[in-house]
């Protein structure tokens, strides 16, 4: 009683739905009767809510249900239904609480495109875009479907072979049922083919279907072995009687297609001589030599009794005579079945080729560690096999990103030997594939980047010689110098910016390269940054860059650059420092002064002794003082003639007196230092 | 009781039960769909108490139980219901022998409440209690399942998981969805508690499923065969089920393989086999961004054809040979590849001359140690292998030996039936004398297996 109440009301309610597609169809935007069709409908489906909860509606093929009846509501109503069920619509449900603008943008929905529709995800997919809370859509029935319900978006699951579970069990439900059933689904994917593919017209029409069938026949042979015949031959069935005035077109392109496609020849296999007789005759073509006959034969390369029986039916049918074509055919065959040696089939397994010992199985078994880090170590390396193969510029950056991260773990529980392995080979990859360059460099800087933030410049400088990341690092040399160069340059953190630096020494020699430019960058802190890493690395081209600095205009940085240098050891870095002795400002003259080493200053007492009469020290008589110790260190005798020019006791400036006064004790101290090693070496 | 029906009622009470949930969600209370639901979901529960007391299921990472039987295969087909279950902490539900309809109707709709009421309700219980409910006792979930519990679970509810969830995997895979490992956690769980119980349960389940290399039949195949060499391995059970990961999903990347190049029944061109043999790499790349246990699918995915030698594809820069795991995938996806029909050529090698097609790969193309296992597993004539007796009398292998390869146990088929048991191992008065191709000798294995119970 209650549903018979309520049957009447959803059939208001269905009226005035189909009232207000149908003026949101023919009338433009701000026409009065959208919105008040609008107001209407919801004044009616308001009052079911309270009453009766969810308004269902659902749709069919061939119009509404409504209330599980067909609901007779005239052409309009019929439009509507085919419009919902052609988006692939089952079932629309209205919750209460449906608002007026969600109302609207249902509409808006439902007289689109379908082909809009579809792109953007179908209804459902609209619903949640717009927000739309109070209308859901069901695409399946849920439970027994009906076999015929293949909507639009189940037909392109099939063609990319993605059914859902239940519209695979739908689909074999139906095929199973029998032959019947199995033409109505086709008849069905005919119509579907139409509706998706503007090109399924008359030539197209049959490599569409075609591809329909294929993917019928996958789902097939997923289906269990009991199965799986009989639903090809309901399927082999349906398709000899199919209901379609282009059937010729299809029939052709199946035959067309068995001389080369397992599907087709799948069919074929499963249909009898006489129903392949009749699929074959409508199709055959003027001229002496039919190619559908041939195509039977490449067909069924395997039942060559059927092909003749098909030729012999074709021939007494047709009134022609007809050669049985040679079945010339290639087939792929897997090299296990093509050629099947005769030392295979004698092939002995004896016990003796087949022995284990349990120490082979632990050391099998030894290698099986599910660990997390054992598991990202190969999955990096996994990775990275990816990037190399990869040619998908999307996929290539999505696994580079994984593979960064990959390393970032692994980097932080302190495997590092892995990073060698990556360096090389993606250095070599961006080196030999322009495609890929650009992407493995900004990973390779992101991993480096990483790796200065697992990482102090003390845990750098501590690695020994042979410590894998070293060895990754100089393995990678060039590359991972302009990589870390160029991540030092962007770098605004100052200890991630000493790691990188500490970094770029470590790869030694094959980094110069790189970082030579980032001692003129115009931001000085990235000189400064890389000084220690030149410093470390001591080889002379490290020297000939760092005495590239003297001309630098931050005298700053010219400073630190002699601090660097000054407690290097070898006698490189202190050549390197005496660049600095004719410093245009005293305080880096000063430091570099203190940083000399006796050995150094008697090595090159020429160039002191030049710097002692340079006019830049005039004003710092401190510093010229400190020439002279240095000097009477080193026993520079050579300088005794610049210090008697010093030493004079007429000196103006009280600065140069102190001076004179240093140069007088220097020149004693030299002139007795001369005198005595000529005694030890005159001794007989 | 009898045995055999219980799981086919457990099977029909979840499904109604999800039904009854689910149409109680879409329509009003009195709305006949939702009428006959709980009338058939009534019925059922009716028929299942009949012979007990109280019937228990009870939900382990994300699996039903009956009691201590793992029911694989229902828990796939009702994860909605699951999912209601755990959303509303219910873990575990008894139903006790004089349930009524309306105690039904409560517990339904506890299960289908928001959240929300549930919880202001006192949680299921509570809400259960406060309906007058005194049948059904409901309890939260529980993170793993008790140490002492035996682990009861069909073979055949556990094949059947494994092809559902691989069917699934290889849809979502179709669709750029992210894949339900979850899923396959489950039918993994299941296949190990097989193997582990009974190496050979399953293996007797696979013969006769491999009609063709790219059907999902060949993913649960060539899943199990790699647990089979994993158990025999005695890796522990997060190995194996690595392992069985990387198994279910290393032909993944098939999806996206043109179906033409798939489909296709001549030799392949350069350009087309180039394009199938970058399946391992489509692969690798679906299965990139799986976490934890997932890692090592991809990594099989990618590596299941590299061969042991490094002489196939891709090509692995940098790394000696194939990870262990991809290594076993090899060996155990050529057997089953070998002995599955292409249906487009009709033709498939015989188990006995798979087992020696694997044998002469030995040391080169497979590695040598998991290949002699996989041949000590499964003998020189596998389980379902048809074979002539020195005797000449035609028989059945149904369980290898592993202590001489070439001589298992065999059944002798009289009068198209399986007949006496022969253990050759223990006989040395026949041995085998060859094997033979069950199409030539007119013989269905497929239903011989079936009429042979499970040897222990």
């Amino acid at each position: 009683m209650a549903i018979g109440g309520r049957a009447q009301s959803a059939a208001n309610v269905t009226r005035r739905l189909n009232a207000a597609v149908k003026s949101r169809r023919l009338y433009g935007a701000g026409h009065p009767l959208r919105a008040q069709t609008i107001t209407v409908f919801l004044s009616t489906v308001g009052p079911f809510h309270e009453r009766y909860g969810t308004f269902v509606l659902e749709t069919h093929r061939d119009g509404l249900i409504l209330e599980g009846r067909p609901f007779e509501g005239g052409d309009s109503i019929d439009s509507l239904a085919l419009q919902l069920y052609s988006l692939g619509v089952w079932q629309l449900l209205m919750l209460p609480g449906l608002t007026e603008p969600e109302m609207n943008q249902l509409l808006d929905i439902v007289t689109m495109e379908p082909e809009a529709i579809l792109r953007d995800g179908g209804v459902r997919g609209l619903l949640v875009k717009y927000g739309i809370e109070h209308v859901r859509v069901l695409e399946l029935r849920p439970g027994e479907e009906d076999p015929a319900n293949v909507t639009l978006e189940t037909y392109h699951r099939l063609l990319s072979g993605s059914l859902t579970a239940q519209e695979r069990a739908a689909l074999v439900g139906a095929l199973r049922a029998g032959p019947e059933q199995a033409a109505g689904v086709l008849s069905i994917i005919i119509e579907r083919t139409k509706q998706a593919f503007a090109d399924a017209s008359s030539p197209g029409l049959g490599t569409r279907v075609y591809g329909a069938l294929a993917a019928l026949d996958r789902v097939i042979v997923d289906a269990p072995a009991a199965d799986s015949q009989g639903l090809l031959k309901n399927l082999a069935d349906a398709v000899t009687r199919v209901d379609d005035p282009q059937r010729t077109m299809i029939h052709r392109t199946l035959l067309q297609r068995a001389a080369q496609d397992l599907s087709a020849r799948a069919l074929l296999t499963a249909m009898t001589s006489e129903q392949i007789a009749r699929m074959v005759i409508p199709c055959l073509e003027e001229g002496e030599s039919p190619p559908q006959l041939s195509q039977v034969v490449s067909g069924l390369p395997f039942d060559p009794q059927k092909a003749r029986n098909v030729l012999t039916l074709v021939s007494q049918q047709a009134g022609r005579a007809f050669d049985l074509p040679p079945a010339a055919e290639e087939l792929r065959l897997p090299p296990w079945v093509k050629n099947i040696p005769q030392d295979l089939t004698d092939f002995v397994i004896s016990e003796e080729a087949v022995a284990l010992s349990e120490h082979e199985v632990q050391a099998l078994k030894a290698e099986a560690v599910v660990d997390e880090t054992a598991l990202s170590y190969e999955h990096a390396l996994m990775l990275l096999h990816l990037v190399l193969a990869d040619d998908d510029p999307q996929e290539l950056a999505d696994t580079l990103t994984a593979l960064a991260a990959d390393i970032g773990t692994l980097l932080g529980r302190g495997t590092f030997d892995l990073l060698g392995k990556i360096f090389q080979h993606l250095e070599q990859a961006a080196r030999t594939d322009d495609r890929k360059a650009e992407s493995i460099r900004n990973t390779l800087r992101k991993i480096l980047v990483d790796l200065a933030n697992v990482m102090t410049p003390r845990d750098v400088g501590s690695w020994p010689e042979d410590h894998p990341l070293v060895i990754s690092l100089r393995r990678a040399g060039h590359t991972a110098g302009m990589d870390l160069a160029q991540a030092l340059s962007v770098e605004r953190d100052t200890a991630r910016r000493a790691t990188l630096a500490a970094l770029l020494a470590r790869i030694g020699e094959g980094a110069l390269d790189a970082i030579l430019p980032l001692l003129s960058h115009r931001n000085p802190e990235l000189a400064r940054a890389i000084l220690p890493a030149l410093v470390q690395m001591r080889s002379a081209s490290a020297m000939t860059a760092l005495r590239t600095l003297v001309r630098h205009p931050d005298a700053r940085l010219r400073k630190e650059a002699v601090v660097a240098l000054g407690p290097a050891p070898g006698t490189d870095a202190q050549l390197t420092l005496l660049a600095f002795v004719f410093d245009r400002d005293p305080q880096v003259v000063e430091s570099c002064v203190r940083h000399l080493r006796v050995e150094t200053a008697r090595a090159a007492t020429m160039q002191l002794i030049a710097a002692l009469s340079a006019r830049t020290l005039a004003a710092h008589p401190f510093l010229r003082i400190r020439i002279i110790e240095l000097l009477v260190q080193a026993k520079a005798t050579d300088a005794l003639p610049v210090l008697q020019h010093l030493a004079s006791p007429f000196k103006l400036r009280r600065r140069d007196r102190e001076v004179a006064r240093y140069a007088r004790s220097a020149i004693r101290m030299l002139e007795q230092a001369a005198a005595a090693p000529a005694k030890r070496y005159s001794s007989p | 009781m009898n045995p055999a029906r219980q799981p086919t009622v457990t099977a029909t009470l979840l499904r109604y039960l999800a039904t009854a949930s689910k149409h109680r969600v879409m329509y009003p209370a009195e709305h006949p769909i939702v009428k006959r639901a709980m009338d058939d979901l009534v019925q059922v529960v009716d028929l299942l108490l009949r012979d007990r007391e109280t019937v228990t299921f009870q939900i382990y990472s994300d699996t039903f139980f009956l009691d201590n039987q793992m029911l694989p295969e229902e828990s796939l087909r009702n994860t909605a219901l699951l999912a209601s279950c755990l959303e509303r902490t219910v873990g575990m539900f008894s139903l006790q022998r004089g349930i009524t309809a309306a105690e039904i109707h409560a517990f339904v709709g506890v299960l289908t409440a928001t959240v929300a009421a549930v919880r202001a309700a006192g949680g299921a219980e509570g809400m259960l209690r406060a309906a007058g409910v005194r049948h059904i006792m409901v309890g939260p979930p529980k993170d793993s399942l008790p140490a002492d519990m035996p682990v009861k679970v069909e073979p055949a509810s556990a094949y059947d998981a494994g092809h559902m969830v691989a069917q699934e995997l290889h849809a979502q895979a179709g669709r750029r969805q992210s894949l339900d490992i979850n899923k396959a956690r489950v039918f993994l769980s299941a296949a190990i508690e097989v193997v582990l119980e009974n190496r050979w349960a399953l293996l007797g389940l696979m013969t006769g499923k491999n009609y063709d290399e790219s059907s999902s039949y060949h993913a649960v195949n060539v899943a199990i065969l790699a647990l089979l060499v994993g158990t025999r391995l005695g890796l522990e059970r997060d190995a194996l089920m690595a392992l069985g990961m990387g198994a279910l999903l290393h032909d993944v990347g098939k999806v996206r393989v043109p179906r033409d190049v798939l489909n296709r029944a001549t030799t392949l061109s350069a350009r087309d086999q180039e394009i199938l043999d970058r399946h391992p790499i489509h692969g690798g790349d679906i299965l990139r961004d799986l976490e934890g246990l997932g890692r090592a699918a991809a990594v099989c995915a990618l590596e299941h054809h590299a061969g042991n030698d490094g002489s196939g594809y891709p090509r692995l820069a940098g790394k000696p040979r194939p990870h262990l795991f991809s290594r076993i995938v090899a060996v155990a996806d050529t057997y089953d590849t070998v002995t599955s029909a292409r249906r487009g050529t009709q033709r498939k090698l015989r188990p006995d001359l798979a087992m020696r097609w694997i044998a002469v790969g030995l040391g080169s193309t497979y590695d040598p140690v998991v290949s002699k296992v996989f041949l000590r597993l499964m003998g020189a004539y596998p389980v379902g292998s048809l074979v002539e007796l020195e005797d000449k009398r035609l028989a059945l292998v149904v369980r290898p030996s592993e202590s001489r390869v070439e001589r298992p146990v065999v059944q002798v088929i009289r009068d198209g039936r399986l007949a006496d048991t022969v253990d050759l191992n223990a006989t040395t008065a026949v041995g085998i004398a060859h094997g033979l191709d069950p199409d030539e000798a007119n013989v269905d294995v497929e239903a011989l297996m079936a009429q042979q119970q499970p040897v222990a």
